[in-house]
């Protein structure tokens, strides 16, 4: 078996002690699904690690109706996602990810915030978030903003944040009409995921899981030319579930069926 | 601080019954229930049991007498090496406390997460419906 | 003696179960030994290069640390192991041959400080050309071992080490004119397949614990065949056999990965070293950097008449087998022996090589050498049942060898019905076949194998019985999970018609258990059995004779029958004859018994393991995926002492061949591995299980071992990759030439066949 680097823990139930507490060399974690085998495989060697779960505050459903949104916790688990009624009701494609992440261990811990910050690839909430135009809250001991989770995920296993920041909050607009996310997952890790919205005027659609980035794109409706643009100009990953030509041929064969016909 | 949850039951509680293989969270061997939740003690520090409830198998038996569970993976020789066996059984546990009466697609799905290299699944998916069914109809006892 | 009779009746629970299912059952993962220490493997970072320094200061000087060995360090101690080629060093001695290739072992109180210090081991290296594939290893004049390691009369398998270019070992398999008959032939059909790099994925990953004292060494490890372990141990230290004591509990997972010697010297050069018991253990990429299949390419040419029957057949088999012999020759040989198929060849041509290449090191596993071949051969057979015309089937059963025909000359004929079993496939196909749908093609796929299995038919069983009549069974087998504990038990009650429950069984310690060869090549129910049921003779004859000898009449005079013994006009229990003649409550009987080349298994091999597989597939022509809705496999094991059990171990090994067939394979991207770990290693899943499985056994009690059996295990792995990748090949328009047949695979296969 692998071990463990020696670590110090650190524990706070306040937030502003652990904004103080986090940087590169104390790292924030809530599962530790993504953190536990990163330390094993020696890709990360802090000196400390900071234990977010026992935070006030950050494990929260909340639904905003005047903003129609819902506030998410950066440490809800992905299967208190699943099952929350609030996020079942405004949020039920992103619920229905949630319940497929991974399996039922991972689920237990694995927590949206930590999803988000370890930006894998191959990630089915990623993409639908970045669809719903959703945002993030982050926070450190100098100052809380606001940014996009299209710009929080910068590349693969990239995030925007300083070593001192943490992600606190996930705002999630509630789900239009036309929404549907739709992946090939053979492997450990999804493949190719397409979150799309087929709207009245326009056709949303963002790819994820092959990119290194949930990426997206809003054409008019009707135009498979643009389709075929946005599909031949995406960059996909080359790896053991397939060439960038194996993804781009079922992404356009999906694509090719799923925008066919009228918006149901 | 650098003890995992799989480390602190095997070596220093000497509860050898979760096992260890994968330490990706892909093959569940390392399976106990926390608080009702299935979760990959592999992965998981031990500092983060402070304060829960932590089922493993050793502790689900109940005295000399085998869980319905148990005893339909016996019946159906859902198990060849075993080394898979335990985790799939706390696996099975955390899919009864969230949904008691599975169908064999929920089955399925929630099995997905586990491994097994010996069996070929089949006999797991009937040991699993069997003691679900008994533990229904009243005809076994947890 | 109430003789089993159903199966239902023959599949009793398993002895082990009830202790696995607790988490009462031990491995050797979890065994520790008083005062023991902890090693770390320090591990080589390139795949070919010369060791120019290891730097162990800081290591040695970091806390807890009680040694760090490297090879200069055993002195006094062979260096080397491998039953076959002795090419293995325990640690690196000049060079490094692999990416993972031990070099080092750091022993400490912890294992998190030993992990530490191993941190602090600083190897430096001279790089030399990586030979990454077995085709670069036979194109190129480096060389990975520079020396010839032949000691004579060393090994059970006479290989002759060909000192030329990378080749480990050759041979082949030939008998009247190939050539001649090729160029009469009326078609001759022709094909290559690729077959991947496979790792066993057993479970519990390799361990082992050592306890090495003066005079005596005491280990315990994941080891199919303790005595083999015993033996190289032995060499290594200079102890005579009997101070070598190799202890296996229940083994996480076999399958043939666990053959032979793995850990064990490691373990025990670190106990040798610091003076105390030492645990080392694996994780999955040093599980990976220990051993894995041989991968293979092979070619296959098939000459027909205007029958369609087989008038030639010429194979050529190279088998990458990585940077150590150490099983390989033997399953290059087996591999040989099993490509032409359970056919008729007048003429017959297989050439075989096993290449050294600069990777993990290549051995045993399930199947052994068929499904390498099988897969080029039996495709083959489609490729020309399509060219000529014929149903697969049919062009099958037109060159099935009967019961009772040779296949090989010198060898047992065929102890099987393969056509019997091949109807039941199809029927069983036939019955629940479906049609196409918008989107999926449906074929299906036939495979067939007649394996030379059986290793040695060395085997002793001693079977002890006590003073109130139960008895305990020891052998040296193991338990791997394919149910030996149970079935050897079922064949002591049957023999000595006692209770199942009163009969204990002891496996696999060689300080107790007697002479086992191996547990593997599907052997243990037919030769431990065969040896069980003489242990159970003896122990008769010695009922008989001690029961003559105190009634005081003449041992003919004295019978057993029905589990009774009949003596001067007497009736006894054998327990009151062991206790009459040793007097008080007292005494104990034991039976040996023994299987050599002789009567029974005197021909080799002593049965042929067949696998006669068929299966339905689906394939999704926008993605490529391959759903497996019908799969349907026949084991034809002559008698099956335990049927729940032979289904289960025919269950699994068809599932290891869908593996192989759809998902596995390890990837080298230079010197390294890119997916040693089972996030990218994809191994069949829950949601995998074919949507129906049809599993029979044959019975017809054609066999040499015990009330007719034969063995099972592989059979039903052999002819799986061929059978997939004949569906496949069918649904598709075009026959695949490499595997595993992912996703992406088999969409390639579609647009070369929307192509043509």
């Amino acid at each position: 078996m692998s071990v463990l680097p020696a670590l110090e823990l650190i524990r706070h139930t306040e937030l502003r002690f652990v904004l103080d507490a986090v940087d590169d060399d104390h790292v924030p974690y809530a599962g530790g699904t993504e953190l536990v085998p990163a330390l094993r495989l020696g890709l990360r060697r802090p000196t400390a690690i900071v234990d977010l779960k026992r935070v006030h505050g950050l494990t929260t459903v909340e639904v905003d109706a005047p903003a129609r949104r819902t506030l998410i916790g950066a440490g809800v688990t992905h299967r208190e996602l699943a099952t929350n009624p609030a996020v079942a009701e405004h949020a039920p494609t992103l619920a229905g990810a949630a319940a497929h992440v991974g399996n039922a261990r991972v689920r237990s811990t694995g927590t949206i915030g930590g999803n988000l910050c370890f930006a894998e690839p191959r990630s089915d909430l990623g993409c639908i978030l970045v669809a719903l135009d959703a945002s993030c809250e982050v926070r450190s001991s100098r100052a809380t903003r606001r940014l996009p989770i299209a710009d929080l995920l910068v590349g693969a296993f990239e995030i925007s944040l300083e070593a001192d920041e943490i992600l606190t909050e996930v705002a999630v607009p509630f789900e239009p009409v036309g929404l549907s996310y739709w992946k090939l997952q053979s492997f450990e890790r999804p493949t190719l995921g397409v979150a799309l919205i087929r709207g009245d005027a326009s056709w949303e659609i963002t790819v994820g899981a092959a990119t290194e980035r949930p990426t997206r794109v809003v054409i008019d409706v009707g135009d498979t030319i643009a389709v075929d643009t946005f599909v031949d100009g995406l960059e996909l990953s080359d790896d053991l579930s397939g060439s960038p030509s194996y993804k781009r041929a079922v992404l356009r064969t999906y694509l090719a069926e799923a925008l066919r016909g009228p918006a149901s | 601080m650098r003890t995992t949850a799989a480390e602190l039951l095997r070596d220093q509680l000497k509860l050898t019954g979760t096992k260890v293989s994968c330490e990706l969270q892909v093959c569940g061997a390392c399976t106990i229930l926390v608080n009702d939740a299935p979760v990959s003690s592999c992965c998981m520090l031990a500092c983060d049991l402070d304060g829960t409830t932590v089922l493993t198998v050793e502790g689900v038996a109940n005295g000399r007498e085998l869980h319905p569970l148990q005893e339909a993976f016996v019946e159906t020789n859902a198990l060849q090496c075993g080394f898979c066996t335990p985790g799939f059984i706390m696996m099975t546990l955390g899919l009864f406390a969230a949904c008691p009466a599975p169908d064999a697609a929920k089955v399925r799905e929630w099995l997905d997460g586990n491994l097994c290299r010996c069996t070929g699944y089949q006999p797991i998916e009937t040991a699993v419906l069997l003691a679900a069914e008994r533990l229904q109809d009243g005809t076994a006892r947890a | 003696m109430p003789e089993p009779v159903t199966a239902d009746e023959r599949s009793v629970r398993r002895r082990d179960a009830r202790d696995k299912v607790t988490g009462h059952a031990m491995y050797a993962v979890d065994s520790t030994m008083a005062n023991m220490a902890h090693a770390v493997v320090v591990r080589s970072d390139r795949a070919h290069a010369r060791i120019t320094n290891v730097d162990r200061q800081d290591a040695q000087a970091a806390p807890g640390v009680l040694g760090v060995l490297i090879s200069d360090d055993l002195e006094g101690i062979r260096k080397r192991f491998g039953h076959i080629i002795p090419d293995h060093p325990i640690l690196a001695v000049d060079k490094v041959r692999y990416y993972g290739e031990p070099v080092a072992l750091v022993v400490a109180e912890t294992l998190h400080e030993a992990s530490d210090a191993a941190d602090l081991v600083w190897a430096e290296y001279e790089d030399l050309p990586p030979l990454m594939t077995a085709a670069d290893a036979l194109a190129s004049d480096v060389l990975i071992h520079e020396e010839s390691y032949r000691e004579p009369g060393e090994g059970f398998l006479d290989v002759v080490p060909t000192g030329s270019g990378n080749i480990a070992h050759e041979g082949e398999l030939s008998w009247g004119d190939v050539d001649a008959a090729m160029a009469t032939a009326a078609t001759v059909v022709e094909n290559s397949t690729r077959f991947p790099l496979v790792y066993g994925f057993a479970m519990e990953t390799y361990n082992a614990v050592a306890d090495w004292q003066p005079g005596d060494l005491h280990v315990i490890s994941t080891a199919q065949h303790p005595v083999m372990v015993r033996k190289d141990l032995a060499k290594i230290f200079s102890l005579p056999l009997s101070r070598v004591r190799v202890e296996v509990p229940f083994i996480g997972g076999g399958y043939g990965s666990k053959s032979y010697t793995k850990l064990e010297p490691l373990a025990s050069v670190g106990s040798w070293c610091v003076g105390r018991p030492v645990k080392v253990t694996t994780d999955i990429e040093a599980a990976i950097n220990t051993t894995r299949a041989d991968g293979a390419f092979t070619t296959v040419r098939t000459g027909f008449d205007d029958q369609a029957r087989i008038v030639a057949r010429d194979i050529s088999i190279q088998f990458d087998t990585g940077a150590y012999a150490d099983n390989s020759p033997l399953v290059l040989t087996k591999s040989i022996n099993r490509a032409f198929g359970p056919y008729r060849v007048p003429n017959l041509r297989v050439r075989g090589v096993a290449v050294y290449t600069n990777t993990s090191p290549a051995s045993s596993y399930r199947g052994f050498g068929a499904p390498q071949g099988s897969l080029a051969a039996e495709l083959n057979l489609d490729i020309a049942a399509a060219q000529l015309g014929i149903d697969p089937v049919e062009l099958r059963r037109r060159n099935l060898v009967g019961p009772g025909e040779v296949l090989i000359a010198g060898k047992r004929p065929l102890d099987g019905d393969l056509a019997a079993d091949l109807d039941a496939v199809v029927a069983a196909l036939d019955e629940h076949q479906r049609a196409d749908e918008p989107g999926l093609r449906r074929a299906r796929g036939v495979a067939l194998s007649a394996s030379d299995a059986g290793a040695s038919p060395i085997s002793t069983a001693h079977v002890r019985m006590h003073a109130d009549g139960s008895v305990t069974l020891l052998t040296s087998s193991t338990e791997m999970g394919q149910g030996s504990r149970t079935a050897l038990a079922q064949i002591v009650a049957r023999e000595l018609g006692v209770e199942l429950s009163s009969v204990a069984v002891g496996q696999s310690d060689t300080l107790f258990t007697p002479f086992e060869w191996t547990t593997g090549a599907s052997r243990t129910t037919t030769l431990v059995g065969l040896a069980i049921q003489a242990a159970c003779d003896d122990l008769w004859n010695t009922l008989r004779a001690r029961a003559a000898e105190t009634a005081g009449c003449d041992v003919d005079e004295v019978t057993a029958r029905d589990g009774l013994i009949h003596a001067a006009g007497k009736t006894a229990q054998p327990a009151e004859v062991i206790r009459a003649w040793f007097g008080g409550d007292a005494g104990e009987f034991v039976g040996v018994g023994v299987t050599r080349r002789e009567g029974a298994t005197a021909v080799l091999p002593p049965f042929w393991e067949l696998g006669v597989v068929g299966v339905e597939v689906a394939v999704n022509v926008a993605t490529g995926e391959v759903t497996v809705e019908h799969l349907v496999v026949v084991g034809d094991v002559g008698h099956a002492i335990n049927p729940g059990l032979v289904k289960g171990q025919d269950l699994g090994a068809a599932t290891q061949g869908l593996g192989i067939a759809l998902w596995e394979e390890l990837l080298y991207e230079g010197e390294q591995l890119t997916n040693p770990n089972l996030v990218e290693y994809r191994v069949p899943r829950f949601r995998d299980m074919p949507r129906r499985i049809s599993s029979v056994i044959a019975e017809r009690g054609d066999g040499a071992g015990p009330y007719g059996a034969k063995g099972g295990g592989e059979g039903a792995l052999n002819p799986v990759p061929a059978a997939i990748a004949a569906a496949v090949g069918r649904a598709v328009g075009v026959w695949p030439e490499e595997l595993p047949l992912t996703p992406a695979r088999v969409w390639a296969l579609l647009q070369t066949a929307d192509r043509s």
